[in-house]
């Protein structure tokens, strides 16, 4: 394996070298990609955002948000109700020191929350209001609140019917729980849906959990560097995630673990910095927020496409619904599936309500999005497709830009976290598609080999590719795993539903009861 | 301070406590003041037998070094000079349930769980506590992961243990410096008189 690697490397640096000479011909396979992914991913995408007849909402949006709102009622508001059980729960009030040892409750939610605190949380939000104006936060703050229910419902189901095998390991998500728990209820179908499931999941890997990641590295990168051909950067990456998930070269992926929560406190803080120098504007960005949700101050599609745009990216950036954190957390050994679903309602909370909105306010009070000084309502670009920025950027570039107003030197520290949160993305998505990938196929050295190869070409496709059409696809095969999903979990949540009523009846008698107080 | 003798006539509970503090505040002279303070240890130790009918059971904090080794035959000693007496060998697995993993390392970790506890208990606990009974002790072992001395203090409390015995830190590198080591930490909060062999 170790072998392999050095070839990597070598290659790596090979291309490296000859890069400048070969410059022009570069551009050139950057635009062939483009183009032939352009093409063959273009019907999908056009399905899945298909709108309403008449209208111009896509249906998916409309799924996302009607899921979201059932399973908050169903589970009379069980994001508020377990809230602060779900925080007892991550400090381990409730755990047995005698399992000590197993997977907690707060490595299971921090495992889970690097998969999805990334980029979507700044090159995401930039695109939501850049596109959808100021507005677009107030929808993406109340997706992520509905959201909570969404994850709390897939997680339980995660960890209730994952499989756990003789040597100990255990594999779990939505494939797992559809196939098992439509045999339980005697549904018909299941098996197909968790193998439809299984096929989005992979999709879904290679799209926003891979391209949209090595293409905003990129950007990152290339904004600093200066402009160089894309399948340079995704060559490396595609050669450090090799060295990874097929090399083993765990010191990698250690080092990775621990230096992103630490890049994603910096991040919230240095928002936090930027928002309390700036305080006596943050009045008036709420108020901004609050005018563009109901009015769209002039965007795109006025306060629906504020209202698309919101909805969107915050299922982009939390992913409730998707059904990748019950993969993230089926690995947790706990006696109560129950609890790993209250932990995990509290990851679109601080992805989304927190995380999210600190960008976006960030971005607002910079004042990158160029107001109409007469009408003020936001310009919109030639094109008419966004809203007019002052140096014409647009996603991860329009949060950098967002942020270097204030603090000149932060743009560098951003691309560092850019480039480190989109590998750590990487490395969660590269399991949770091979978890698909061996639902379909079965467990073995192969087929884990096959798939881990397929994920490292899309890396360089993904950074070679433009923005474009990366974040089409990237939608795209994330939302179609959350039509699945979604599609189980209505019959799937009654048998949630069970699992409360016995847990907080418990809870109330003090059968389980509290080890720390 | 406090003269040996002084001790002595204090009722039994306020001794314990006496000799709690006085570890907690880093101040040894109350055991120095006794002639032998291992002796003096020892009586006490065995005052508690004859009012009480109860067993002592003796905590060695074992950590698979040199250290741990010299904790254990400072324990066999004291422990044959009382007249009943148990002794209870432990090993902690450091282990924290606040770091952040991969995906893979979550899936691997309960298998990775079962191997560690096989390990410790077949090359330290098992060969521990064999050599205790094999020197004619009443002797048994426990192997648990977690904070180290907060989970060595738990299991004694739990137990029933009414003293520890540890090897003093064996590495003296940076961190422990700043953060402080086990046994640091074990000797300011420990529920029980802790003995640092050294």
């Amino acid at each position: 394996m170790k072998n392999i690697a050095k070839f990597w490397l070598v290659a790596t640096a090979t291309a490296l070298m000859t890069s400048p000479l070969a410059a022009q011909e570069a551009a050139s396979i950057d635009q062939r990609v483009n183009e032939v992914f352009a093409n063959l991913t273009g019907p999908f995408v056009s399905l899945i955002f298909a709108p309403f007849p008449g209208t111009s909402f896509p249906w998916i949006v409309m799924w996302l948000v009607v899921a979201a709102t059932v399973f908050t009622v169903y589970f009379g508001f069980v994001q508020f109700r377990f809230f602060k059980h779900a925080i007892s729960l991550v400090k381990g009030d409730y755990s047995d020191p005698n399992d000590a040892g197993e997977v907690s409750h707060f490595q299971a939610l921090a495992t889970a929350l690097s998969g999805t605190v990334g980029l979507g949380n700044i090159a995401g939000v930039a695109v939501a209001v850049g596109i959808g104006g100021p507005g677009a936060t107030f929808w993406m703050i109340l997706a992520g609140l509905l959201g909570m229910a969404s994850k709390f419902t897939e997680c339980t189901l995660g960890v209730k019917y994952r499989n756990e095998y003789e040597d100990g390991t255990v594999s779990g998500g939505p494939m797992y729980y559809i196939s098992k728990g439509f045999d339980e209820l005697g549904l018909p179908g299941g098996k197909i849906l968790a193998v439809v499931f299984s096929v989005f999941c992979i999709l879904g890997a290679l799209g926003g959990g891979n391209m949209f990641q090595a293409n905003q590295a990129h950007a990152q990168i290339s904004g600093i560097l200066g402009d160089y051909p894309g399948w340079i950067t995704g060559i490396i990456f595609a050669g450090v995630v090799f060295a990874v998930i097929v090399g083993g070269i765990k010191s990698i992926a250690n080092v990775t673990e621990k230096v992103v929560p630490f890049m994603g406190i910096l991040y919230v803080g240095a928002a936090l910095i930027i928002l309390i120098v700036n305080f006596d504007m943050i009045g008036w960005a709420f108020g901004q927020i609050f005018a563009g949700a109901f009015t769209g101050l002039g965007v795109a599609g006025g306060f629906v496409g504020a209202l698309i745009q919101g909805f969107k990216r915050a299922a982009f950036s939390n992913e409730a619904g998707v059904g990748s954190a019950a993969i993230a957390h089926s690995a947790v050994k706990t006696k109560e599936p129950i609890t790993e679903g209250f932990v995990s309602l509290l990851e679109p909370l601080i992805d989304t309500v927190v995380i999210c909105t600190m960008t976006a306010l960030v971005i607002v009070i910079s004042q990158q999005l160029i107001v109409d000084p007469t009408s003020g309502n936001y310009m919109l670009n030639e094109a008419g497709t966004a809203i007019a920025t002052v140096d014409g950027n647009s996603g991860v570039a329009l949060t950098s830009a967002a942020f270097g107003n204030s603090i000149s030197w932060f743009p560098y520290v951003l691309a560092i976290a850019v480039v480190l949160f989109a590998f750590s993305t990487m490395i969660s998505w590269s399991y949770y598609g091979l978890k698909a990938w061996t639902y379909l196929f079965g467990e073995g050295k192969t087929a884990e080999l096959t798939f881990k190869i397929i994920f490292c070409v899309f890396v360089v496709i993904g950074a070679a590719a433009s923005l474009g059409p990366v974040i089409d696809f990237s939608d795209a095969a994330i939302f179609a795993m959350a039509v699945v999903n979604i599609f189980c979990l209505y019959f799937l949540m009654k048998l949630v539903k069970k699992e409360l009523a016995s847990y907080s009846s418990r809870l109330e008698t003090g059968e389980i009861k509290k080890f720390k107080h | 301070m406090f003269s040996g003798d002084k001790l002595e006539n204090l009722p039994q509970t306020q001794q314990l406590s006496l000799i709690l503090k006085s570890s907690e505040l880093g101040i040894i002279e109350v055991i120095f003041s006794a002639s032998n303070w291992e002796q003096s240890l020892f009586s006490r130790l065995n005052t508690v037998n004859t009012e009480d009918e109860m067993t002592e059971k003796l905590v060695i904090g074992l950590d698979g070094t040199d250290t741990g080794e010299r904790a254990m035959a400072f324990a066999k000693d004291l422990a044959s000079k009382l007249e009943a007496c148990e002794l209870l060998a432990i090993y902690v697995i450091e282990w924290s349930p606040f770091t952040f993993q991969t995906p893979e390392e979550n899936e691997q970790r309960h298998k990775r769980r079962e191997e560690e506890i096989k390990l410790a208990t077949t090359r330290i606990v098992e060969p521990a506590v064999a050599a205790l009974k094999e020197a004619g002790f009443k002797a048994s072992g426990i192997v648990r992961h977690g904070d180290v001395a907060e989970t060595l203090n738990r299991l004694t409390v739990e137990n029933g243990g009414s003293q520890i015995i540890v090897g003093r830190t064996s590495s003296d590198g940076f961190a422990n410096r700043i953060f402080g080591s086990s046994t640091q930490s074990l000797v300011m909060n420990a529920e029980v008189p802790v003995t640092v062999v050294g």
